[in-house]
């Protein structure tokens, strides 16, 4: 009967144990959570002529592709009044010396973010900051308070990543030069992924607009396996450069995502256009 | 779960050192040995083993035999191999998920995601007491399955026995293979105490196929202990705890492009049984932890690194209790309860030069499925009148499945399923069998029965499971329908003097039958591979077959035995099934004077021409082949010792089995010596 007690021991000390380790959980007092928490800060400046102060948050260091781009205004009397009644332009630049040039962007909307009270656009740079190069956001502010415009200028940054977010060609049917961006997916994951991709046209140095309503086809592949991946959705045009689509990843690792361009007629843009995605 | 093997240490400490104090004082017991053996099923028990009556016995000896080898002996069974080790058994052309797999009715299921780990693996011949293959019934104790299944019952340890501590000890070598083998078994028993340790190990190079082709990665190192203690703390009680620890390495499988570095298993039980006057009430709980490690670490020519690991943890727990209802009802009811996690994952490494930068590629194939099983057996034996029985039964199963893994549920998305539904299946089992004595001689029976199956875990979340029969990676579909079958089968026994003839045919007819179907819509996951094939039910398929069996003398000396069995299997769109075996015939002649025992084996295989041609069948052409062995006593050092010596395949044939994968040629001659001795 010894044995028995033994087990019944036993249960009751893996009992006890498992009941006893379930102990109620504690409540941390809410701190205040700063709205910018989870975004890069840029940098700021005075908006010489709107009375405000202009900080620049991105999602990351600032890099060639698609950013999106926040400005939170300041009262430059009262630097702790964010100031959410405004308008807010861009015009970013690039000084090469000889030349100058700008690069596809989208000016925030009239309103602010909920949560952040800032101003959200988007910058699409075309080439990094290069010793010979240098690039300047310049953000023109309207401050509706006073009515009062100015132009807040910050050098700035920009780095190509290791896997660039950006590719350029020039149309074969039309010789337009183009630019593509992948936006999403920012952390792409095994499984199924939304991807979006920018389009945008170089018209002049200065004039960059997105371009609606090519076709795309999209291929992903793993190059050291030799294969692909089911079930992917090819992105369509959604307006304002804009395309969206689902990709699919069954592994971790190396992933090369072709693509194909045409027009809606069907005339070959360009072939055989690929960006690497490596995750994790 | 360490738990349990605490308790499970604490008790055999426990009930080791309680023997001692009971020793004195313990009176002669009315039971003896409870061997916990279930009722002689129809379809055949075949019982091998040095403690049974087994008319087997006289046939082959054991000793120095590997269990996959004992198996492939049994009718009906035929084993797929892919490699030297660890074949999986097969019952009447069907495999896998449609058989259940039990060590002493304790479920366990393989951690190998290309099945290289089956349950028979894990038992060591010599500990092996008997092997149940039944098709009805009986075995639905063991879960809802379609064809039946194995019950591979190991050793007990023995109370009473003559003396307080006996046991073997066997060597032995294998020429081709250049084969070591090692076993001892110890058994201490008194009239309330018994404990039983048995080890064997096995070590084998790569074996040469007949005509001298070296077939490499055919290595394989095998270490198995299983310790087993009975305790009665009353005349009526018995308690058993038990132990088996069973690991392999380097275990080459040449049929597929990786090999196992280590596959390890933990299975540990503690079972009740007690009598009461009319009844008997038994309760067993129990776990397992199965480890299974595939790399292709030791191949020349891979085009890409990989690591493949998978674990498989079960644990369970059920009762049987036995009572008759008047004189003629003999009821068993049967709770049964387990659960199961499978896992199992993978990792690839790129080796392109270009992009030294390139990180690890991984995925996961089997997502952490947790898989909880519920079930009730009700069973009937009914005594109609002396010459007439029926034995009817009934068992229900509710089986749900879900994904634990946040990874794995991602990667189902990419097939276009919900991988947060849990698949939940209610299965229900019937079956009937109705026994006429016809005469003193003449036994007729019968079998009707209705089975269902869910799917295994490969069929219902594999992911990428690469075949290299086919060529194709499987993805399981988590929303499978259930597989069923209506099966039947007919046959009888004949038994004069010391003749038995028993003959049997059976139709399995298969509706919703689970078989990978080629997708194109799916690219093909591993370098080279054919393509993808997906899980689907198939509207219908059927197998039938007979099996003969003469067991006779010969000369008045000699013992005969013929076994022959076929099976046939199409589905819906009549193409043949796959790893459906040939039409066989296994003849051995026995004689034995004293203790001197030699023994001729010869084993015909007829071509299989009806191959699955999209499973990556083909043809396969008739094979024979001729074993001899013999064994006779020496003496040495003043203990009983027998000496054996067996050439199997001896004239050196180079030939296959339809079910070994990739028609990889089996082994060519080998002499094998043993020497064992008893204390």
């Amino acid at each position: 009967m010894k044995n028995f007690k033994y087990i019944t021991f036993l249960l009751f000390a893996i009992a006890a144990f498992t009941l006893g380790s379930c102990k109620k959980e504690t409540t941390d007092p809410p701190t205040p959570v700063d709205p910018f928490e989870n975004l890069t800060y840029i940098g700021e400046t005075q908006a010489v002529g709107a009375g405000a102060i202009a900080k620049i948050y991105a999602e990351e260091a600032l890099f060639v592709g698609y950013n999106r781009i926040y400005v939170a205004l300041y009262d430059s009397a009262n630097p702790q009044t964010q100031l959410t009644d405004g308008h807010v332009t861009f015009n970013p630049m690039m000084d090469m010396g000889m030349m100058q040039h700008s690069c596809p962007f989208e000016d925030p909307s009239t309103t602010v973010e909920p949560n952040t009270k800032a101003f959200k656009g988007s910058i699409v740079f075309i080439m990094p900051t290069t010793p010979t190069g240098s690039w300047t956001l310049n953000v023109n502010v309207h401050n509706h308070a006073i009515n009062k415009m100015g132009v807040a200028s910050l050098a700035i940054n920009v780095v190509e990543k290791a896997e660039p977010k950006l590719i350029s060609f020039v149309s074969d049917f039309d010789s337009k030069k183009l630019f593509v961006t992948l936006i999403e997916p920012t952390e792409p994951k095994v499984g199924i992924n939304d991807i979006t991709f920018g389009i945008y046209e170089k018209q002049s140095m200065m004039s960059f607009p997105a371009v609606d309503g090519y076709m795309m086809e999209m291929e992903p592949e793993m190059p050291s396996m030799g294969h692909g991946s089911p079930n992917n959705v090819n992105p369509v045009s959604k307006g304002n450069g804009m395309y969206t689509g689902a990709v699919n990843f069954t592994m971790t690792g190396y992933w090369k995502i072709n693509l194909d361009f045409k027009t809606s007629s069907g005339d070959t843009i360009k072939l055989d256009q690929f960006f690497d995605v490596t995750f994790q | 779960m360490k738990n349990l093997i605490q308790i499970t240490i604490i008790v055999t400490i426990g009930m080791f050192l309680h023997s001692y104090g009971y020793t004195q004082e313990s009176t002669a017991k009315i039971i003896i040995n409870d061997s916990l053996k279930s009722a002689i099923d129809l379809e055949g028990v075949i019982i091998i083993g040095d403690s049974t009556s087994s008319k087997t016995e006289d046939f082959k000896s054991v000793e120095g035999q590997r269990t996959d080898e004992i198996i492939e002996d049994l009718q009906g069974v035929n084993i797929i191999r892919r490699g030297n080790y660890a074949a999986e058994p097969t019952f009447r052309g069907m495999s896998s998920g449609q058989l259940s797999m039990t060590i002493d009715g304790m479920k366990i299921f393989g951690a190998c995601t290309d099945k290289m780990d089956p349950v028979s693996s894990y038992v060591s011949s010599n500990n092996l007491e008997s092997i149940t293959v039944s098709s009805n019934n009986n075995h639905a104790c063991q879960g809802s399955n379609i064809g039946g299944g194995f019950d591979f019952q190991t050793k007990q340890a023995q109370f009473n026995s003559h003396k307080e501590i006996s046991g073997s000890a066997g060597i032995g070598y294998q020429t081709n293979g250049n084969g070591r083998l090692a076993d001892f078994n110890v058994n201490y028993g008194d009239s309330a105490w018994a404990l039983n340790l048995n080890a064997n190990y096995q070590k084998f190079d790569n074996y040469k196929a007949g005509g001298g082709q070296t077939i490499k990665y055919t290595q394989f190192e095998k270490v198995n202990f299983a310790l087993s203690s009975n305790w009665m703390p009353s005349n009526t009680e018995i308690l058993k705890a038990q132990f088996i620890y069973d690991d392999a390495y380097n275990v080459g499988y040449p049929a597929l492009p990786m090999d196992v570095s280590f596959a390890g298993g933990r299975i540990y039980s503690l079972s009740y049984k007690k009598y009461f006057t009319n009844s008997t009430l038994f309760l067993k709980a129990y776990g397992n932890n199965i480890t299974h490690i595939m790399d292709d670490t030791k191949r020349e020519f891979v085009p890409m690194h990989m690591d493949m690991p998978g674990k498989s943890d079960t644990y369970g727990v059920f009762a049987k209790s036995e009572f008759n209802i008047g004189e003629r009802h003999q009821i068993l009811i049967n709770p049964d309860y387990y659960y199961n996690v499978s896992f199992a994952d993978m990792k690839m490494y790129p080796n392109d030069p270009n992009r030294p930068e390139e990180p690890v590629m991984y995925m996961i194939t089997w997502p952490d499925v947790r898989r909880h099983s519920g079930s009730l057996l009700i069973q009937d034996r009914f005594t109609i009148n002396s010459q007439t029985e029926l034995k009817y039964s009934g068992k229900i199963e509710y089986v749900t499945s879900k994904i634990f893994s946040e990874f794995g549920i991602q990667q189902l998305e990419v097939i276009g399923k919900d991988g947060n539904i849990p698949s939940t299946y209610i299965l229900g089992n019937g079956n009937a069998v109705l026994t006429y004595q016809m005469n003193k001689s003449t036994q007729l029976f019968g079998q009707i029965g209705y089975a269902e199956r869910q799917p295994t875990v490969s069929e219902g979340f594999g992911y990428y499971l690469f075949n290299s029969m086919d060529g194709y990676d499987y993805i399981g579909i988590p929303d499978l329908r259930k597989e069923t079958a209506l099966k039947t089968s007919i046959g009888f026994n004949w038994q004069k003097d010391k003749t038995v003839l028993e003959t049997k045919i059976y139709h399995y007819q298969f509706q919703d039958y689970i078989i990978g179907i080629v997708d194109s819509t799916y690219d093909g996951m591993t370098i080279g591979s054919n393509g993808v094939k997906v899980y689907e039910n198939i509207p219908s398929a059927s197998i039938s077959g007979f099996e003969v069996k003469l067991n006779t003398t010969l000369f008045k000396t000699v013992r005969f035995q013929n076994q022959t069995q076929f099976t046939y299997g199409i589905d819906h769109q009549n193409n043949p099934l796959q790893m459906i075996p040939p039409l066989q015939n296994a003849s051995k002649f026995g004689y034995s004077y004293k203790q001197v025992k030699i023994q001729l084996e010869a084993v015909i295989a007829a071509m299989q021409n009806n191959p699955r041609i999209d499973a990556g069948e083909t043809t396969t052409p008739s094979y024979g082949i001729i074993n001899i062995s013999g064994q006779a006593p020496i003496k040495l050092l003043q203990q009983s010792t027998s000496i054996s010596v067996s050439i199997n395949n001896l004239f050196d044939s180079n030939y296959w089995d339809h079910l070994d994968w990739n028609s990889i040629p089996r082994p060519g001659r080998s002499f094998i010596v043993n020497l064992r001795m008893r204390f």
